[in-house]
């Protein structure tokens, strides 16, 4: 008879609870697309925003980009007030402030930039004549109206980027909280590098509809080189978004893999995850890195005799950086949502991260309460000296 | 009965004057008489549990919670499984036996007899039901009503408040149904009615029998007293003496979640105790508390620190970016 038996071991079977000490978030399957496409309209606004306070003031990327901001805003709120479950009370989320809320925050921040990005895309109408003949409203999206609309609307862009990893992060699931402090970057990098090759995407699009521009000569030489240049500081720009975003990718992978519920995640979930990090993350990087390299060189060498067609080599390697970009950013999206589910409904992912919380507090805490009863040891002997309970000898 | 009301009781509700002769009903079945602005919980001594789920009928019953169907979990005697939108008292069932009690018993008979023959031996000086390996662990769970309350910092609608007996209480005409309460929560107790009514739900400490000067009907409804309602500092004191007379018996009862202590007597946690809070006599893993619950707002602010400074630099960058060749 083992009558002094040890602490008894929590992953025995009997004493296993029946359930996991902490919820699992309960939203529907497109919240990562919302975080997606919030991510897309706020990198677009930035990238607008650029072009028009520092680049060339391209009308075809500051187009594009005011457009997106406002399409990826109304796809986003849409997805959210569908997730609730009173979708006919949406508008409680503008009852208070709160700052301890990234949600409520994040309420306000997207009713923010959400005007923002529809008084720019109503410039922006106006400047294309969808509105009619409004010429004074054309000179104020293209004058200092706009470019003060898009400094206005930066911060609020750069916010609404990254307060969806602020939102993870200040959680109790495992996995976000163990990294609440790099989720914003992650998203914020990622928001940007999506949002630069959407604004891409579009822009090309709208330069072969309507080749001519407004600033620059609207001869075939010149505009030319004014869309080669334009596609180069985008291409710059995602070389930076890329990188960081990398960066903090691997960074997350490597606090993922330290969790137990990692562990037991399906192989194809490791494979996408690293597929992901491949082909959605290096692969464009290394994409636009070669672009940016390449057309500098190429800029120096035959300035006037690169007239890169449409259906050019280069041409499709833009699409395709700027397709792998934007769905290496979804993806990571959908695994940073999933990695958390796992971890919520992992038991030991919370023992893990309440432990490390507590060894990060009080270090000498650690070694007991990860072996044995911090609570047994503390207790003085016992008064009475307990019989032995041994067998009784009936022979 | 035309008693005076309190200030801040509402018209049609009955309002129990505790400070006359009239006496609440709290005063007969808890001993204590309810006063809005007085912090109040539960002091749920889980050595007095027998596992009867009383409680959780009558929080069923008086709430008009819904049936959770018939599912059996495999899970010993616990076929409620968690706390959840419908389901606001769990008695968690947690069985440590010897691996080879089942052995022992089927060869010798009387190997299972004790050594000595005392009547009172179980009860006295054997505690045999305190030991690890030959015991039940019980313990009825229920909303901790945290003082730093993670789920009300959550909320972006303001529909959970603080009431006016400190228990942190879910307005069902304003919630929305976000959810973001429920990742919050470091006991996994909120739920979204996902396919109800969409709304979230906890345990309200029966705001409205405290309102009508009854205590809480989980607590009434305890045969043991494992489950105690009162004033929380009360409370406090009267746990303090429980655990101190079982450890004077060498049983490692500990109080978790008071005045912040959750391990070792270091304040580890930033919820700063909880207004409900629990003797137990195990780690609190083995209950399926965590050690050191997480309050999940502490992040926000360094979050958005990291964040900003992440978008100050990824913007400069951008700017850099585009200016540097047109």
């Amino acid at each position: 008879m083992t009558a002094t038996t040890s602490a008894p071991d929590p992953a025995r079977e009997n004493a296993l609870p029946p359930a996991p000490p902490v919820k699992a978030v309960q939203w529907e399957w497109y919240i990562p697309i919302y975080f997606w496409t919030s991510g897309i309209a706020a990198g677009s606004w930035i990238v607008g925003a650029a072009e028009d306070l520092a680049g060339a003031r391209d009308r075809h990327v500051i187009r594009a980009a005011r457009y997106l901001a406002l399409g990826g805003m109304l796809a986003g709120s849409g997805l959210l007030i569908a997730d609730l479950g009173r979708p006919e009370r949406f508008h409680h989320m503008l009852r208070i402030v709160r700052a301890r809320s990234a949600m409520s925050l994040g309420s306000w921040g997207l009713t923010a930039f959400g005007s923002c990005a529809g008084a720019a895309a109503l410039l922006q109408a106006a400047e294309d004549g969808w509105l009619g003949r409004r010429p004074r409203l054309a000179r104020l999206s293209r004058g200092a109206a706009g470019r003060a609309l898009h400094a206005v609307g930066l911060p609020l862009a750069a916010f609404v980027g990254s307060y969806t990893g602020v939102l993870l992060g200040s959680t109790n699931t495992p996995s976000w909280a163990r990294r609440a402090d790099w989720l914003g970057p992650l998203f914020l990098s990622s928001a940007l590098s999506s949002g630069l090759a959407a604004v891409g995407l579009l822009a090309e699009s709208g330069r072969r509809r309507c080749p001519i521009s407004g600033r620059t000569g609207n001869g075939r030489r010149s505009r030319a080189i004014a869309r080669r240049r334009a596609e180069r500081r985008l291409a710059r720009a995602e070389v930076i978004a890329l990188a960081a975003e990398l960066a903090l990718a691997l960074r997350g992978r490597a606090s993922v893999r330290a969790l137990p519920s990692d562990a037991e995640a399906p192989r194809s979930e490791h494979l996408a995850r690293d597929l992901t990090l491949a082909l959605g993350l290096g692969a464009p990087l290394v994409l636009a890195v070669a672009r940016v390299s390449r057309r500098a060189r190429g800029v120096r060498r035959k300035r006037t005799k690169r007239h890169a067609p449409n259906h050019s080599t280069t041409a499709r390697i833009e699409r395709l950086t700027a397709a792998l970009a934007l769905a290496g950013s979804l993806a990571l999206r959908y695994l940073v949502t999933r990695e958390g589910l796992r971890s919520a409904r992992t038991p030991a992912d919370t023992w893990r991260f309440t432990e490390t919380k507590s060894a990060e507090r009080a270090p000498a805490n650690r070694a007991r309460s990860a072996t044995d009863s911090r609570v047994r040891d503390q207790v003085p002997a016992p008064a009475v000296d307990r019989p032995a309970r041994e067998r009784p000898s009936l022979l | 009965m035309t008693a005076p009301g309190h200030a801040g009781v509402a018209h049609g509700v009955r309002a129990w004057d505790t400070h006359g002769e009239q006496a609440q009903p709290a005063q007969k079945t808890s001993g204590t008489s309810i006063t809005p602005g007085r912090a109040y919980g539960f002091f749920t001594d889980t050595t007095l549990c027998i596992g009867c789920k009383a409680c959780e009928v009558a929080c069923k019953q008086w709430n008009q919670l819904p049936s959770d169907g018939y599912e059996l979990s495999g899970h010993s005697y616990d076929n409620t499984r968690q706390l959840g939108a419908s389901t606001w008292r769990h008695v968690t069932f947690i069985e440590q036996f010897d691996e080879d009690r089942f052995a022992e018993r089927d060869f010798d008979v009387f190997a299972s007899l004790p050594a000595r023959v005392e009547p009172w031996g179980a009860f006295t000086a054997g505690e045999q039901w305190a030991e690890p390996g030959r015991r039940w662990l019980l313990m009825s769970d229920v909303c901790k009503h945290c003082v730093n309350a993670p789920c009300l910092e959550a909320c972006p609608t303001g529909s959970i408040i603080r009431t006016e007996f400190d228990s942190v209480y879910v307005q069902q005409d304003v919630c929305n149904g976000c959810g973001y309460c429920v990742p919050a929560c470091p006991f996994g107790v909120v739920e979204v009615a996902k396919g109800g009514d969409g709304k979230a739900h906890k345990c309200t400490l029966c705001y409205d029998r405290l309102r009508g000067g009854m205590e809480p009907a989980c607590a009434n409804a305890c045969p043991t007293d494992s489950i105690q309602f009162g004033p929380v500092d009360e409370l406090v004191e009267r746990a303090k003496l429980r655990t101190d007379e079982l450890r004077g018996r060498g049983i490692p009862a500990y109080l978790y979640g008071t005045d912040g202590v959750l391990e070792d007597g270091a304040d580890t946690t930033r919820l700063n105790g909880l207004n409900c809070f629990f003797l137990l006599i195990d780690r609190p893993e083995v209950y399926n508390l965590p050690p050191v619950p997480h309050r999940a707002s502490s992040a926000t602010g360094r979050g958005l620190v990291t964040s900003g400074l992440a978008a100050l630099g990824l913007v400069a960058a951008t700017l850099w970016a585009f200016a540097g060749d047109r």
